[in-house]
């Protein structure tokens, strides 16, 4: 408990500091993140039923509230915290992706949970995610905003309304932004 | 690219904005002199065109709903042990849900499975099940039923019972929701949530979605089984708030409904739920829920920081009350909101009195709802919050009971007036039903309790008072002096006594008048087709079901209106989901009802045939047989002739195995199981009425969808069935003419026979609790072997009595079991001493437990000299025991040393640990009895060790008592208290009553050594009063040590203040009593409790 508390207030800290400006403050709250969205993902995945979907936001607020402490945290905080988050969703999808190609193809022999070989195998059949993720990259080179709100609102789970209001732009821009992404990233990946 | 990407983008967005077929137009506008850029955005438009739902879906999401896909579906018609799926359902929490039938019960069930990777982690199904145990526990007329947490091959799941009816949310779509039906639901919402929360579990996603509303607008709340259990240990704050928020579907699903605190990851309690209804109501209301926001943040800042949405009531008092009932519900700070379920119970209550009567309540007046009625009398439908721990055992019922509002109102009424209320009508007529209704209904009226005690199988008049006793577990001293017992116990006990099936016992009712004369507060309901013929009693006639005019025309609605109607088509339904009360068969229906005089046996009996008959070829073939019947001997009352007349109809459209299995049940008394049926019922006198195992079950189904047998509510692990009473005669009488009686009586007894011997060996050993649950449960099927071999089987008799000498004992039915084994020990032959051994030693156990020592002596050398005969050393210690406790007992304490020091030898040659502990035990016991704790604290230590590693519980606190007696005697207070501490805290983790008394009276004594005698006393007032209430009798030693501190306690404190604070002790409840008992003696609570005159503990 102590530990989890001594966590939180560390967590804010860094929030405050990377608002601030200050750009290895993310990386040292990215990890954090991505751990506790990878554990709660991971359990999600293995309870829940046919049928309902699943709200990346609403795991993403539960991290949320674990990871920070609530007396100290401000509200644009939050917006920040989602940006990493969606992040970081990005990355435990993508990661996991490309562990199952390389076990496909006879790679390693990684001693995977249950659980997250079935994540990756189901994965395989929508989305390449990592063709994705490449794509997202090279969209990010020349509209890095495009390539932002496909990561809130794809990896993170958000709507127009929560994309705009973490990016701090309309939603009209965001809706634009999103078809004219959406339209190149289907033409890389499936055209 | 960068630079081309921002000239594209503009022209992209304005495309997309317009129709599609009118792009090609635009671009030609747009990029009239750049083909490159016009060409780059067609390629994009293309794309956007193709794209459609690509990513539409979040990542995750997508991935969640293909991972599961694969999971195993259960088929249709696929069986699950004895449940067959229907159809998928589709709702409900975790886990796949599906419509199945119970092949055995014939019943439709709600099938859950918990989704496999559950079942892989077997500490997380393990806390699945106990939750979902818990919550099964629960049986409330408001919570689903869970009927059975079960396995089949590697799939676990969760039968509930099935609800028809609409779930809340399409209520509130439809939008039709008036203001007395949405005070109606709430009211039996927050009743449910008001039974969960005393249980200790609050279900945490109260939402429209887990609420169903049946077409009988009883209201069930679903999914229990996700429920956790409260959360009461503060320090686990930290903890419980990671158990929430990694449960998986905690946050899931809609945040409409959150709390505050659960918004904010807090620790959640029952207010939460409370809170959650609240939600429900204000959109019951105005169809809008009271907090949104544009995303699921600003929902969720909006719960906790905003206000609610304003709700624009106005108009009548009653409304603006209802208002402010949901603000408190909404109330952010948990401290603003209700504090129990059972506080917005009593508003809902007083607003409902106060709804103004419009035309449209003439819809709500509600079949399953006292209130409706208007009458003064405030019954709530369930044990609610009104009614905090009141003890009853009354068993839930499996179907609702159907009309008798007016009824029950009245019955009530009668009870609040008088003092013995007889509910008088025939066999059938649903008295019992309306009795038990009427009981629980009115619990809030009986603090101490209501207690259900059925005399169905008691034929002998003497025993009544046994059975009276039996729920409260009182001391058996002999059947006289159990009597005044009972008049002591519910001397000053407002207590209500439901007495079933009094007619067969007549003669026994002068005890109920000397009971009520002695116990004013006690009050009496009895069912009977005879009145008791008693001075004060008050008798009520049970009416039939009302019945429409057989003439009338009335829609099937209006028919309806009909309790009669109303409970055939329930009836039928349950065997046939597709019927329906219609226009076409409406009036067979109620020409049916009407024949039968509406009587609710009977009804049942006629609609239990729809699965195979229509309503018009019932009517006909039920109007010919009492037809028959009204011609022939009238020497029966009209009703009761059309009863019997349902009864002989319902027998003869049986095939001949059926009708074989029927008459032979009827030998059991209080109860069977399958296996039971399938033991005793095979075979009858001639073999060509032999019944194969697949006979017995087909037959035995049939018998159950036609109501001939009645499924009871079980507490073990088998499901368990009876007939009714008049049921059953109706089969004895068939039984005996068919002369099969002999031999089904015969098998009846070998079964309960080889029961009890192979109960035998185990009732002493590690799952002896489980085994002696057992015979309790066919307590009255060996009372009728018993009292069968009495007569016509004396060896029966005899080993009978041998292999539940025990269990007499242990259970205290010490009167009866003493008979028994009397009237076995005269016919035992001394050729088989091992039987003879067994039945003394049970004897002389029975007897010293009654306090007749010299038959307990008499009956226990008998034991040694048998045992000694045959040279069984085990049982040579035993009587050397036995015969130790009785001299102790006499106060021959040299005596009780001498055999108790024979005894341990024994038991140290033949290294039986608990024989060992047993006898040092009671040498500890006579040491301290003489005052020499010195050598008392040895024994008691190693009776201390040898109990911790047998794990003996009871034995453990028992030696801690012990231990911190010979402290406190030695001056070493410090150690007294811990040692009384631990046995206190160990008391209450196993739910060991005995021996807490013990541990409270040491408290007592070490309180008054610390220079308190006014919790002292308070103490002492409640260890009496806990060994009053479970008929405890003291040991000697323990005797003594209690008379010494009191005796200092009446020289510390006058005696008005002394008999203030043991009075106040005893009215300590249980949680008071541990809260005083362990709490800090330092603690400032304590000693402004204590007035000022306390000294400082030291």
């Amino acid at each position: 408990m102590e530990n989890e508390k001594k966590d939180a207030r560390q967590i804010t800290a860094l929030l405050h500091e990377w608002k601030k400006g200050k750009k290895d403050a993310f990386d040292q709250l990215f990890p954090f993140v991505y751990h506790e969205l990878r554990r709660r993902a991971s359990a999600y995945l293995r309870n829940e039923r046919r049928g309902h979907t699943l709200q990346t936001t609403a795991l993403v607020n539960e991290a949320y509230l674990k990871l920070v402490d609530k007396d100290e945290i401000e509200w644009e905080d939050r917006n920040h915290f989602f940006a990493i988050a969606a992040q970081a969703m990005r990355r435990i999808l993508v990661d996991h992706a490309r562990t199952k190609k390389r076990k496909k193809r006879g790679g390693e022999n990684e001693d995977l949970p249950l659980e997250e070989a079935r994540f990756v195998s189901a994965t395989e059949k929508s989305v390449d995610l990592v063709a994705l993720d490449d794509a997202l990259n090279e969209l990010a080179q020349f509209d890095r905003r495009q390539a932002q709100v496909v990561e809130l609102k794809y990896f993170g789970g958000m709507t127009v309304d929560e994309t705009a209001e973490v990016l701090g732009i309309s939603n009209v821009t965001v809706r634009r932004d999103w078809n004219m992404a959406k339209a190149w990233l289907h033409g890389r990946l499936k055209g | 690219m960068s630079d081309d990407w921002q000239k594209i983008k503009p022209i992209f967005d304005a495309a997309t904005e317009i129709p599609a077929d009118r792009r090609r137009e635009f671009l030609e506008r747009a990029c009239a002199d750049d083909p490159s850029l016009r060409s780059e955005v067609e390629k994009l438009l293309a794309s956007f065109e193709k794209a459609e739902d690509f990513l539409e879906n979040p990542a995750v999401g997508e991935v969640a709903s293909l991972i599961i896909q694969p999971v195993r579906a259960a088929e249709k018609d696929q069986k699950f042990g004895f449940y067959q799926i229907v159809s998928p359902i589709g709702r409900g929490g975790m886990g796949e849900v599906y419509l199945a039938r119970d092949l055995r019960l014939r019943r439709p069930v709600a099938l859950k499975f918990l989704p496999a990777e559950l079942v892989t982690d077997p500490t997380r199904l393990g806390r699945f099940q106990r939750e979902a145990r818990t919550a099964s526990a629960l049986n409330h007329p408001n919570v689903i039923t869970i009927y059975e947490i079960g396995q089949f091959e590697d799939r676990h799941f969760i039968a509930a019972e099935f609800v028809e009816g609409r779930t809340l949310r399409e209520r509130i779509s439809a939008g039709d929701l008036k203001m007395p039906e949405i005070l109606d639901i709430a009211t039996q919402i927050a009743t449910g949530l008001a039974a969960a929360h005393r249980a200790g579990i609050v279900h945490r996603d109260i939402k429209p979605e887990n609420i169903m509303i049946r077409p009988d607008r009883l209201v069930k709340i679903l999914d229990f089984g996700l429920a956790k259990p409260t959360e009461k240990d503060a320090s686990a704050d930290s903890q419980s708030l990671r158990h929430t928020l990694t449960n998986p579907g905690s946050v899931i699903g809609t945040v409409n409904y959150m709390s505050p605190e659960q918004a904010g990851g807090e620790n959640i309690d029952l207010q939460t739920d409370l809170w959650s209804l609240g939600v429900c109501l204000f959109e019951m209301i105005s169809g809008r829920i009271p907090f949104s926001g544009k995303t699921i943040n600003h929902t969720l800042v909006a719960i906790m920081e905003k206000e609610p949405l304003p709700l624009e009531m106005s108009g009548s008092p009653a409304l603006q009350e209802m208002e402010a009932v949901i603000s408190k519900l909404l109330a952010k700070p948990t401290e603003n909101r209700y504090q129990t379920a059972g506080e917005l119970l009593a508003d809902l209550r007083r607003i409902e009195k106060r709804l103004p009567h419009e035309a449209d309540d003439v819809e709500t007046v509600i079949i399953a709802k006292p209130q409706s009625t208007g009458e003064n009398v405030l019954l709530p439908t369930g044990p609610t919050a009104e009614t905090p721990e009141v003890p009853h055992n009354l068993q839930p019922s499996q179907t609702p009971l159907i009309g008798r509002e007016k009824e029950i109102v009245r019955i009530a009424q009668l009870i609040r007036e008088s003092r013995l209320v007889t509910l008088k009508g025939i066999g059938g007529t649903g008295k019992t039903r309306l009795a038990r209704e009427t009981a629980r209904r009115m619990l809030g009226d009986f603090p101490d309790g209501v207690f259900f005690i059925p005399l169905a199988d008691i034929k002998n008049p003497e025993l009544v008072v046994l059975e009276i006793a039996r729920p409260f577990k009182l001391p058996e001293t002999g059947a006289e002096a159990l009597a005044k017992t009972l008049r002591e116990f519910f001397q000053n006990k407002k207590l209500l006594l439901v007495i079933d099936n009094f007619e067969q016992v007549a003669g026994a009712a002068p005890v109920l008048s000397d009971l009520l004369s002695r116990a004013p507060e006690l009050k009496i309901l009895v069912t009977s087709r005879l009145l008791l013929k008693l001075e004060r009693e008050r008798d009520f006639s049970v009416p039939p079901l009302e019945l429409p005019d057989p003439q009338g025309s009335q829609s099937p609605e209006e028919l309806l209106e009909y309790a009669s109607i109303r409970l055939f088509t329930e009836r039928a339904r349950a065997v046939r989901g597709d019927f329906r009360l219609n226009g076409e068969n409406a009036h067979r229906v109620a020409e049916i009802c009407s024949d039968l005089e509406g009587l609710p046996l009977a009804i049942e009996l006629a609609a239990a045939r729809i699965r195979i008959l229509s309503p018009e070829q019932i009517a006909r073939r039920l109007e010919n047989r009492l037809k028959i019947l009204t011609g022939g001997g009238r020497d029966r009352p009209a009703r009761q002739q059309t009863m019997r007349g349902a009864l002989e109809w319902s027998y003869d459209l049986l095939d001949e195995a059926e009708k074989n299995l029927f008459r032979r049940l009827s030998v059991f008394a209080g109860g069977f199981d399958l296996e039971a049926a399938e033991t005793v019922c095979a075979s009858g006198k001639s073999p060509k009425d032999q019944l194969s195992e697949t006979d017995i079950l087909d037959a035995f189904t049939s018998l159950l969808e036609n109501s001939l047998i009645a499924p009871t509510e079980f507490a073990g692990e088998e499901p368990r069935f009876r007939l009714l009473e008049v049921v059953r005669e109706f089969a004895l009488e068939l039984l005996a003419e068919s002369g099969d009686s002999e031999e089904i009586r015969k098998g009846h007894a070998a079964f309960f026979l080889s029961l009890a011997e192979t109960a035998e060996p185990e009732i002493l050993g590690p799952k002896g609790r489980e085994w002696l649950d057992r015979l309790e449960e066919e307590y009255e099927n060996i009372r009728a072997v018993m009292s069968w071999a009495d007569r016509f089987d004396r060896d029966t008799l005899v080993r009978m009595a041998a292999a539940t000498r025990d269990f007499w004992t242990i259970r205290n039915h010490l009167t009866e079991g003493h008979d028994w084994m009397e009237k076995a020990l005269q016919t035992a032959s001394e050729d088989s001493p091992e039987i003879l051994y067994k039945i003394s030693v049970g004897l002389g156990h029975t007897a010293k437990h009654q306090g007749d020592f010299d038959a307990a002596r008499r009956a226990l050398q008998k034991a040694l000299e048998v045992s000694r005969k045959i040279g069984h050393q085990k049982q040579i210690a035993v009587s050397y025991r036995g015969l130790s406790m009785t001299a102790k007992g006499q106060g021959d304490y040299a005596g009780a040393r001498d055999y108790a020091e024979k005894a341990l030898e024994i038991s140290r040659q033949m290294n039986d640990p608990l024989g060992i502990a047993i006898s040092v035990n009671t040498l500890g016991d006579l040491a301290r009895i003489e005052g020499d704790f010195s050598k008392a604290r040895p024994f008691h230590e190693e009776a201390l060790r040898i109990c911790r590693e047998l794990n003996n519980k009871q034995g453990v606190n028992c030696s801690l008592n012990n231990l911190g007696a010979v402290a406190f005697a030695e001056g070493d207070f410090a150690r007294a208290g811990e040692f009384y501490s631990q046995a206190l805290k160990a008391g209450r983790e196993s739910g060991e009553k005995s021996t807490l008394s013990y541990s409270l009276d040491g408290l007592a004594a070490l309180a008054l050594q610390g220079g308190d005698p006014r919790r002292a006393a308070r103490l002492a007032g409640a260890a009496e009063h806990l060994r009053k209430s479970l008929g405890f009798k003291m040991e000697k030693a323990e005797q003594i040590f209690r008379e010494n501190y009191l005796e200092r306690l009446s020289s510390e404190l006058d005696e008005a203040t002394l008999g203030k604070w043991l009075e106040r002790g005893e009215n300590l409840k249980t949680g008071e009593i541990f809260a005083l008992a362990l709490e800090d003696r330092n603690s400032p609570l304590l000693s402004e409790e204590s007035g000022s005159s306390a000294a400082p503990p030291d």
